[in-house]
């Protein structure tokens, strides 16, 4: 399973909502359950499912899709 | 209006009699001779190696960050800025906004932020109501606003913007790559040097009418609400301030003014991650906070406000709306280092104007807002514009030194809601307070949010505060049902944040602490109270949940049917998935 897919089974859950198709391109403006405060909600629903944590200048940086994606498979390489 | 009794910051009203203006005169002299450029500039000579600056990662001494605003500066006075121009700025909260601000007081310039979470109308129009001479642009929101830069307004002379991104503009704009600056002209360039009275910044707030209104507040302002505020949370070069909030919001001004003109740090938190501002603090041992009192909740429910989790706190300050104790206590669980104060004021007074201490022994449900600062005045004022009995709610209106001097180009307005008193100069908040003896101020809401029930008044935060304890919830908002038409409402609805809840039970323990019509007619459960660009609650976004909605129909049309309304009528009909409602009936 690709990073991809696991981080919109977890978006899904977050947002209570199984419809949600993720790209990479996708962020915030294109999920209506997607605003300030159900971002941190992913953020910290990521960390756990992945088994990693977030440092603060990266936290910022998460602002689509595809800068998760990228971001999880760095961080997953580094802890290998 | 002989009998005026203002508090004053050295104890009763009666010990204020008079006085706040003189007190103002004297005691913010002192403080209000260092423009914030000459406190910039200090800071950079004394403290040229220190952390000015964390933001997205990104970091600045203090002497990169002066040279980088001189550079700009250099930049904006070769394009023909001059004293007093207003520089508008169009920026997340980047490096390069805060270089921006930095370099329009350089410049002896005006800022005036402009927000990219705004509609483009709105910046357009705050762009075009301040006659603003330069534009400073991030490269994310020149290609976001590519529509509003291509035709700027006629007064609009200089665009700094990344030139890759930036679009084709208006004739009279000249364009710049930030990144192309020439380092060397601030060097060359002879700095003008703002006097005390001239504008800092220049904000504008939603105004009654729809159009923005601008508040401008000078360097003497900021610089006597600095001296007040240093009186409760003394800043020093070791600390870290946390900054929160959008630069269209004064409390930003708080966070960069209080350390910057102290040699000390801001540690600002990208706007897609406010609610994990904890985490910040933890990471970069921030030391002192500033945000509203929503805040807390929020990081709470996310899980984040641990007891002791945040033990480099020495000072948080909330703000900008009702603090809630139940809050407080989580904070205080979550900082045990931390004094805190529940701090109050208006745009019209520069950020802040008076503060309460946070008491774990204090009754309560919501913190006081306390006493005014030093040489600052409050006092209490009745409809008919004389000053309230003792006891007794009244206006709370503002004097002093951190007021402005009014708004911008709109007399009208200032004639609404400035009046002197015995030669004071007093600002009419539009808030109602009351006097209690040892806690100095309480704020009881809106005079524009009291509603009338059935005929008896009502104020809305007195019945939120009833249901944060009946709830156990931490963030609540009650609105009027329906929407008042001449004052009168049928009943309140609430709207409570944290499914699941048991909203019977919830509504059964309110018969016990409030009276009959002051009971939600419904609640509406929601996973989280939508917030607007500030942080607080978004109740213009409440107003149009579309439960909200549902119930105002039905209400409408159980008044169409009955020649009077019931109390407590049923909200039977199925809400909108995800919506959990309980009504009294």
């Amino acid at each position: 399973m690709t990073v991809l897919i696991r981080l919109q089974d977890v978006a899904r859950d977050v947002f209570e909502n199984e419809r949600i198709l993720l790209e990479r391109g996708s962020t915030a403006a294109d999920i209506a359950e997607w605003d300030s405060v159900s971002h941190i909600a992913l953020v910290l629903a990521v960390e756990a499912a992945f088994d990693l944590r977030f440092g603060t200048a990266e936290i910022g940086s998460l602002e689509n899709v595809g800068a998760f994606v990228d971001l999880i498979e760095r961080k997953l390489r580094d802890a290998a | 209006m002989t009998s005026l009794s203002p508090l004053s910051r050295s104890g009763s009203p009666e010990a204020g009699r008079g006085g706040p203006a003189a007190n103002a005169a004297s005691d913010s002299a002192a403080a209000s001779e260092e423009t914030l450029t000459a406190a910039l500039a200090r800071s950079a000579r004394l403290f040229p190696d220190r952390l000015a600056l964390w933001a997205r990662g990104e970091t600045r001494t203090f002497a990169e960050f002066w040279d980088a605003a001189g550079t700009l500066a250099a930049a904006l006075i070769a394009g023909g800025i001059r004293p007093n121009d207003r520089v508008a700025i169009l920026s997340s909260r980047t490096v390069t906004a805060y270089t921006a601000i930095a370099a329009a007081l350089r410049a002896a310039a005006t800022y005036v932020p402009l927000n990219p979470r705004y509609p483009a109308d709105r910046n357009r129009s705050i762009l075009a109501a301040s006659g603003a001479r330069a534009l400073i642009v991030d490269r994310r929101c020149a290609v976001q606003f590519a529509d509003m830069l291509a035709a700027p307004p006629p007064d609009l002379a200089v665009v700094l913007a990344p030139e890759r991104d930036t679009p084709r503009s208006a004739a009279r704009t000249l364009f710049l790559a930030v990144d192309d600056l020439d380092a060397a002209a601030a060097r060359r360039t002879a700095w003008p040097a703002p006097s005390p009275a001239d504008r800092a910044y220049l904000l504008f707030t939603s105004g009654s009418t729809g159009a923005p209104k601008g508040v401008p507040i000078t360097h003497a302002n900021v610089g006597a609400y600095l001296a007040g505020v240093a009186a409760i949370a003394p800043v020093t070069p070791e600390d870290r301030l946390i900054q929160l909030v959008d630069l269209t919001f004064d409390l930003s001004a708080h966070d960069m003014f209080a350390a910057w003109t102290n040699g000390a740090a801001i540690v600002s938190v990208p706007e897609n991650a406010t609610p994990l501002a904890p985490r910040f603090v933890q990471e970069l041992a921030v030391t002192q906070w500033l945000s509203v009192p929503s805040a807390i909740g929020i990081a709470h429910q996310a899980g984040i406000l641990g007891e002791g989790s945040l033990p480099s706190l020495r000072a948080s300050l909330f703000c900008g709306e009702a603090f809630p104790a139940s809050l407080a206590r989580l904070w205080a669980r979550a900082a045990p280092n931390s004094a805190i104060h529940n701090l109050y004021g208006p745009t019209e007074a520069t950020i802040a104007i008076s503060h309460g201490p946070y008491r774990p022994d204090h009754p309560a449900t919501v913190l006081p807002i306390g006493r005014p600062f030093a040489g600052q005045g409050m006092a209490l004022f009745d409809d008919g514009g004389r000053p309230a009995a003792p006891g007794a709610v009244g206006e709370i209106c503002l004097s002093g030194s951190q007021l402005t001097r009014g708004y911008w180009q709109q007399p009208g307005l200032d004639a609404d809601k400035f009046l002197t008193v015995e030669g004071t100069r007093w600002y009419r908040t539009g808030d109602l307070g009351r006097m209690e003896a040892g806690d100095g101020l309480h704020f009881l809401g809106r005079v524009d949010h009291q509603i009338k029930i059935r005929g008896y008044r009502v104020e809305t935060l007195e019945i939120e505060g009833a249901l944060r304890a009946a709830a156990g919830r931490d963030l609540v908002a009650v609105l009027p049902l329906p929407a008042p038409e001449g004052g009168t409402a049928e009943g309140v609805v609430g709207f409570v944040a944290g499914a699941p809840l048991d909203t019977a039970a919830v509504l059964e323990r309110l018969q016990g602490s409030l009276p009959d019509y002051m009971i939600p007619q419904a609640l509406i459960v929601l996973d989280a109270l939508p917030l607007n660009a500030n942080g607080k609650v978004d109740l213009r976004a409440l107003a149009g949940h579309p439960a909200l909605a549902d119930l105002r129909a039905r209400s409408e049309g159980r008044r169409a049917r009955r020649p009077a309304a019931r109390p407590h009528a049923s909200a039977a009909s199925p809400l909108p998935p995800g919506t959990m409602t309980g009504t009294t009936s």
